[in-house]
């Protein structure tokens, strides 16, 4: 049909160019083909045009192709009659259209792009060449030729690649991250600023332009990191890595970079492209966290105040910084001040420097500190005054910036600590309070500490004491009597060495056997009473055999490592006897009885006394003590209806059954709390006398409100949005709830006893047996079927089905959704998908035609010239030109695709490469038609595109989107572009694989979705008007909680940008999950909030109950009990346990320790946490899973509780009403609460140990002087007594005797001689006696003056100090 | 001469405190008669709301009370310790003020009963 041009062989002469001649001639031929047209029309919307130049250069449109009504929306008659071409350009456009037409009107052939506002509005891009027909007779253009062809896809490919590089450039800027793009071949890294600046910290213009960034990498790290690269290469393609660098100043810097391998087309890696981010500051940030939440567990080691000091002075330089640093303790028994640690930076060195403040009051400075807190000064000047301040260490220079905290244990103050710098305001009212917080931590620890200290010293006292008492024995037992102490008096009492006596019992040094079995049993009893016993006499012998009494007082004491050590102090009285032994013995089992009853019994008797009551009762009634003590049933029945919600009832049913003794009632009580209790009455009777009423009351609220809950699932299920039914095995419908009556238009009547068959097309009746067998193999399953409707109409539906054996019956309960309405949403969108066209865009076509069998062209339009450069002839006259041309790698593909197309007859259409006459490689696109003659392919008719352009713009932004794809996917953080416009304000318009799992919704989800419903409800007007701002320009930076999909909410850092891209403003926002990082804040502040408890001196089980309060409220749906070891090490009593059951706690107090005791017992036992999943089938339960299954109790994981010394002092355990294993955060979180309750518990067994051992100190002091006094006046009465009056009988007899000597001489000489002698004697005898006497008398009353057990201690004194004046009279 | 400024006003007065401080100020007297010199003493003696005050005051000689209370732990004379430990044992204190040259001032307190003991099982 078409003939070979031979335009391709002239000469191009003139302005009146004949290609475009030949072009509308080829144009002019092609609408003669209406095959050719079709063709045209079907893939390249442009169309040629001539216009009349007219002399004043007036334009008039001569003709246009057909194409122009698919281009432009207008007709060729249209164009010529009404339509202005030039209001239709868009506006920005027009001078640039007018001044190419005036080149072309100038003679010069040009090409123009501009936007074009068709007839249906739309606005497209166009691109025109025209070409100028210049008459050299009237020597002016009088023609302009030319085609215009709709670029609009191709524009739109470079505004997006326009778009795609922008977006990367903001999402480097905005996230602070350094690209690179390393090509493997070359191993050149093109990288930006940022980058630069990241890896060298220094500015670009300072480096050369290619650095080797492998010189700045720590040389630690070096060998990881290619490793980590070299994996990446040859294996995952992912690259991903955290290291240092070392900056040009000395400084280190961390680092993250990730990046993915791009491979080449034989799959050979070629590029490495990523990004990589300073990560010091989050690094730091996570190390203070870590140092913060490990200083307790830390302090809680600490020995000495100087080690806690340190401890606390090397955080706060962490946290805070400080040149010097000061701590002092303050002892309030001696008023005056001990330094701990004293440090300031000397030569740039921190050295401990000698202390000025040792040993002296409170400094002016720390008395302010005691009166008025923290302090925080900041100097402006270096010589500004400051009250009370006084310089340390290097004196010569001053601080600027102080801050003093004091150490606070309870209400008094202990300490001060102060950090100080000597940078001017170094230090914030933040960094104070971080101070004072530390030092809170610190207090704790420091009052550990100094009870320590102050009980070591009261255990020296108490030896010493002991040691130098010379009367009084004193011995130490074991329950078993084994002597464990024995004092210097004992030695010389009983003969026996120290060393000898210890670790012996009694009976194998003083005591007989009996004597032995009595003192044992006295032990006994002290044990079981707790009273002491004594005094009470022993007889014993000494270790020379002589026997003796004592006079001994037994008592206990608490032993140092727990349990019970038993004192005896005795006298040794060999001669006296004494005693008295008071044993009392009180018990009330009936009373034991009624307090354990969990229900609250009332007994009154007839004179409505209050006979008895217990512990439950007032508590269940909220009766406050003063009330009961009055013992008075009216008085109650005054105060408890007030609490009622009928109190009128209520009294009214009292009255009835006070009138009526024999009467039984059971009723229900209503409180105005919402409580409910039920109230069981009867008479007490002794015998068959009535002789009062027994109430008894039980709170059942949480039973009603179970059985409340129960009415309300049956109505929830009535109400449901899908629709149930319940169905039988033989396919009959029991049960269907509103949702399947409104679903499939029945009545509920009419569902009911209707087989399933009857709704379900796709189950005949034969089917339902076989399926019921797949429900009950399967248990549950969901599928889709047709249901039908009372009025005939199908609809489409999702069914689960769920096996149900019930009270021995089988049910299927099927759960219905219609899903008609989704159905079809589905099928439209697949069709709206089907329709996306491919772009065609370009009109530079060769149309062409070939022979079937060689594909060698018989026609070629002139095009073809145009795009690759060849003659026509070229074309025509090599059988294979086409072939020949095509680019090697796309060659075989192409001519093999073309003809297996072509064997089956069809038309078809593909892309491949050509090499152009000056070696271009130029795209095309070629449609083919294959004309059938005779039902064989005939001839082949075409039209090649170039579609280069089209190609290139693709092939680019590809490359930019893959690059972006990169980045945007390798970002660490959660990456969200957000649309700002009207239609699509809050859209997710793109989302990363990081937002999606962080989310878990996948990225088309979050695509379907709004910022907003990410936001919990409360957030979202902040969210909105967050928006707003950011639309203005201001980039923001807040915290925010989001949804998963699962419907938890988790918190997130979120850093959000403008991002204008075509004139359409978004948001760019990056989210950071900051649950871990907020969980150790909130530990943190937990942990210091329990400090503050521990510092403050609140008791041990309110701070206790707060640590399990505190994990309760981190670990959804746990129940914390903490136990504490006893004394013995032997049971675990309850320390904590405020949501478990008052009855398990019970149950669970004093459980024994060993290895099949429960969690606890086994973790106590073990020293080693235990984790219990599963308490039903765990053998460490077994003698406990009943008690823990009546209160709902799953799992239970303990972990054991260690002091500083690692002795364990307790568990804390976690209960779950469900079986499991821990996650991650509930074992922080245990690890937090096991570290302060350590803290708390040993505070308070120091604080017990030294009341005990100050406990002990007084009674054995106390038993001491007694003895001591009791023996003192024992020996007193005896001198006065017993010497004292022999001595007098002495003198009286010696009187006698010198009376009578006096008188001898009258009666004789015989003895006259003898006795005259003797009267001297007797006088100094009687003399001696005298003195001996007032000695005597001296003694006594100097080892016991009577008056001071007559008359009081002035009579004492006064005759103390008579006798002093006497013997000293000189003064 | 030993001069006594006492007022002293008991209710049930507890023997044991009033052992102790009948003791202290024996221990006091004999240390002025044996070490002091003193040309005069006085002991003036309180009662207040909760406690009982002593005070036995000599002009004599005086000692280094730091060196005397390291001398005493090191196995010297215990008469020091021993008030101050007596008195401590009855929950009640003792300071020691003198200076070489300046006379000695024994301060001491003692409450009106030694305190309950708390029954440990």
């Amino acid at each position: 049909m078409l003939q070979p041009d031979d335009s391709g062989k002239r000469t191009r002469t003139g302005f009146a160019d004949a290609n475009a001649k030949d072009s509308v001639r080829t144009t002019e031929a092609l609408n003669t083909s209406e095959l050719q047209n079709r063709l045209i029309s079907q893939v390249i919307t442009a169309f040629c045009f001539a216009y009349q130049v007219d002399p004043d250069q007036s334009l008039k449109l001569e003709w246009s192709t057909a194409g122009v009504v698919d281009v432009l929306g207008f007709s060729d008659a249209e164009l010529k009659k009404s339509v202005r071409f030039r209001s239709r350009i868009h506006p920005d456009d027009r001078k640039q259209h007018q001044a190419t037409l005036d080149r072309v009107l100038a003679g010069q052939q040009q090409t123009v792009e501009f936007r074009f506002l068709t007839k249906s509005g739309k606005q497209c891009w166009l691109q025109s060449l025209s070409q100028p027909e210049w008459s050299p007779t009237e020597n002016r253009v009088v023609r302009i030729v030319g085609a215009t062809q709709d670029i609009t896809a191709r524009k739109l490919a470079e505004a997006e690649l326009k778009n795609n590089e922008e977006r990367l450039r903001l999402v480097l800027e905005v996230a602070n991250l350094g690209s690179w793009d390393w090509n493997l071949t070359t191993n050149k890294v093109t990288n930006d600023s940022k980058l630069r600046a990241i890896f060298t910290g220094q500015n670009v213009t300072d480096l050369e332009t290619e650095p080797d960034f492998s010189r700045f990498i720590h040389p630690e790290d070096l060998s990881g990191v290619s490793k980590i690269v070299q994996s990446a290469i040859k294996g995952n393609g992912h690259f991903h890595a955290v290291f240092r660098v070392v900056w040009q100043d000395g400084s280190i810097h961390w680092l993250e970079g990730r990046g993915s391998v791009f491979h080449d087309a034989e799959g050979k890696p070629s590029r490495m492209t990523g990004v990589t981010a300073d990560i010091t500051e989050r690094r730091n940030n996570e190390r203070r966290i870590q140092t913060y939440a490990t200083l307790s567990h830390a302090l809680n080691r600490t020995e000495t105040a100087q080690e806690a000091g340190r401890l606390i002075a090397n955080v706060a330089d962490e946290l805070i910084g400080w040149d010097a640093t000061l701590l002092i303790m303050f002892n309030e028994s001696t008023g005056l001040c001990r330094s701990v640690l004293s440090v300031d930076t000397i030569d740039g060195e921190k050295r401990d420097v000698m202390s000025t403040f040792n040993d002296k009051p409170p400094s002016p400075r720390f008395q302010k500190t005691i009166r008025e807190g923290a302090d925080l000064i900041l100097r402006n000047t270096p010589t500004e005054f400051i009250e009370g301040y006084a310089p340390f260490g290097n004196t010569s220079r001053r601080a600027a910036s102080l801050m003093y905290v004091p150490i606070r244990d309870g209400k008094r103050t202990v300490g001060m600590f102060s950090i100080q710098s000597y940078k001017q305001h170094a230090y914030s009212a933040d960094d104070l309070a971080t101070l004072q917080a530390l030092a809170d931590q610190c207090a704790a620890a420091l009052s550990r500490i100094r009870s320590q200290e102050i009980q070591r010293e009261s255990e020296e006292r108490l030896r010493a004491t002991l040691e130098s008492t010379p009367s009084v024995c004193v011995q130490w037992f074991d329950e078993h009597g084994h002597i464990l102490y024995w004092n210097p008096a004992s030695e010389s009492v009983f003969g026996w060495k120290s060393t000898e006596a210890l670790s012996k019992t009694l009976d194998q040094l003083i005591l007989e056997p009996d004597v032995a079995k009595q003192f044992l049993s006295f032990i006994t009893d002290i044990k079981t009473t707790g009273k002491s016993i004594g005094p009470v006499e022993f007889g014993f012998k000494r270790r020379n055999r002589s026997s003796g009494i004592c006079l001994s007082t037994l008592f206990a004491i608490p032993a140092p490592s727990g349990g019970q050590h038993f004192v005896c102090m005795a006298v040794d009285i060999t001669e006296r006897k004494e005693s008295e032994i008071e044993n009392a013995l009180i018990s009330s089992l009936l009373h034991a009885t009624i307090e354990s009853s969990a229900d609250g019994l009332l007994v009154v008797d007839l004179s409505n006394k209050v006979s008895l009551y217990n512990q439950r009762f007032a508590e269940l009634w909220c009766i406050p003590k003063e009330l009961l003590a009055l013992n008075d049933d009216a008085a109650l029945l005054n105060f408890v209806p007030t609490q009622l919600a009928d109190p009128e009832t209520f009294l009214n049913g009292v009255r009835e059954l006070y009138a009526n003794p024999e009467a039984n009632s059971f009723d229900t009580l209503l409180f105005k709390d919402g409580r409910v209790f039920e109230r069981y009455s009867q008479p007490q009777k002794i015998g068959d006398e009535i002789v009062g009423r027994v109430w008894d009351f039980r709170d059942v609220t949480e039973r009603k409100r179970l059985e409340s809950s129960l009415r309300l699932t049956q109505f929830s299920v009535d109400r449901a949005v899908d629709a149930v039914f319940w169905v039988a095995p033989d396919s009959k419908i029991l049960y269907v709830n509103d949702a399947a009556c409104r679903t499939l238009g029945w009545s509920r009547e009419e569902m009911v006893g209707r087989t399933v068959p009857d709704i379900d097309s796709n189950f005949p009746a034969s089917a339902w047996p076989a399926h019921w067998e797949e429900l009950k193999h399967r248990k549950s399953f969901t599928f889709e079927s047709d249901h039908h409707k009372k009025d005939g109409s199908a609809i489409m539906t999702e069914v689960t089905v769920n096996y149900i054996e019930f009270e021995g019956r089988e049910y299927n309960c099927a759960i219905m959704r219609d899903i008609t309405e989704r159905k079809r949403a589905e099928e439209s969108l697949r069709a709206s998908e089907e329709q996306f066209a491919d772009l065609v865009n370009n009109i530079d076509g060769i149309v062409w035609e070939a022979e079937v069998e060689t594909m060698s062209m018989t026609f070629v339009s002139y095009q073809a010239v145009r795009i690759l450069g060849y003659p026509l002839n070229d074309w025509i006259e090599s059988k294979t030109f086409w072939k020949d041309h095509i680019h090697p790698e796309d060659r075989s593909g192409a001519i093999d695709f073309c003809n297996s197309q072509t064997k089956l007859g069809r038309a078809h259409d593909f892309e491949y490469r050509m090499i152009a006459a000056d070696g271009r490689i130029v795209w095309m696109r070629d449609l083919v038609m294959v004309t059938v003659e005779t039902g064989k392919p005939a001839s082949l008719r075409g039209i090649m595109v170039d579609i280069t352009q089209r190609k290139k713009a693709e092939q680019d932004l590809r490359a930019s989107e893959a690059h972006y794809k990169t980045l945007f996917e390798n970002a660490p953080d959660a990456v969200f572009l957000v649309g700002l416009e009207e239609n699509e304000r809050g859209h997710i318009m793109a989302a990363n694989h990081a937002a999606a799992e962080m989310h878990g919704f996948s990225i088309p989800e979050l695509l379907a979705m709004t910022i907003f419903e990410l936001d919990v409800p409360e957030d979202i007007p902040i969210s909105k008007e967050r928006m707003k701002r950011l639309s203005s320009g201001e980039a923001q930076s807040f915290e925010i909680r989001h949804y998963r999909k699962n419907g938890s909410i988790f918190p997130i850092e979120v850093r959000a940008e403008l991002m204008i891209v075509e004139n359409r403003k978004y948001v760019l926002a990056f989210d950071r999950d900051i649950t871990e990082r907020k969980k150790s804040e909130r530990l943190l502040a937990n942990q210091k909030h329990v400090s503050e408890l521990i510092a403050s001196g609140t008791e041990l089980p309110t701070t206790l109950t707060e640590i399990c309060l505190t994990v309760e409220n981190q670990c959804l749906g746990a129940r914390c009990a903490i136990l504490l070891v006893d004394e013995e090490g032997l049971r675990l009593c309850l320390g904590a346990a405020p949501h478990l059951p008052g009855d398990y706690n019970k149950a669970v107090n004093g459980l024994l320790i060993g290895p099949y005791a429960g969690s606890c017992g086994t973790a106590a036992h073990e020293g080693a946490a235990v984790i219990v999943e599963d308490i039903a089938t765990s053998p460490l339960w077994a003698n406990y899973k009943k008690l823990a299954a009546q209160h709902g109790l799953k799992s239970c994981w303990s972990t054991p509780i260690f002091d500083t010394k690692h002795q364990v002092v307790g568990t804390f355990a976690i209960y779950r009403e469900t079986v499991g294993k821990p996650t991650e955060s509930d074992i922080v979180a245990v690890q937090s609460a096991t570290h302060t309750a350590a803290i708390a518990i040993e505070k308070q067994r120091t604080d017990d140990q030294l009341t005990r051992s100050r406990d002990i100190l007084r009674r054995l002091s106390v038993s001491l002087l007694e003895t001591q006094e009791a023996e003192r006046r024992h020996l007193a009465r005896e001198l006065h007594d017993e010497v004292g009056q022999t001595l007098t009988a002495t003198k009286i007899i010696l009187e006698g005797l010198k009376h009578d000597a006096s008188r001898v001489p009258s009666e004789g000489a015989i003895h006259k001689s003898d006795i005259g002698n003797s009267t001297p004697m007797l006088t100094n005898a009687v003399n001696h006696v005298d003195h001996l006497l007032k000695i005597v008398r001296n003694l006594s009353l100097n080892l016991r003056p009577p008056m001071l057990d007559d008359f009081g201690l002035l009579s004492a004194l006064r005759w103390l100090l008579d006798q002093h004046n006497k013997t000293t009279g000189a003064w | 001469m030993v001069e006594l400024d006492a007022e002293y006003e008991v209710e049930n007065p507890d023997p044991i405190i009033e052992t102790a401080c009948f003791r202290t100020a024996q221990e006091a007297l004999t240390n002025v008669t044996r070490y002091s010199q003193a040309q005069k003493v006085s002991l003036w003696l309180r009662t207040d709301a909760d406690g009982i005050n002593l005070i036995v005051k000599d002009n004599g000689v005086g000692f280094n009370v730091t060196a005397a209370r390291s001398n005493a732990r090191k196995g010297g004379s215990l008469g020091l310790l021993n008030m101050q430990e007596r008195a401590a044992l009855v929950g009640g204190n003792l300071d020691i003020i003198s200076e070489p040259g300046n006379g000695t001032e024994i301060r001491a307190r003692f409450p009106l009963a030694t305190q309950p003991m708390s029954v440990t099982s």
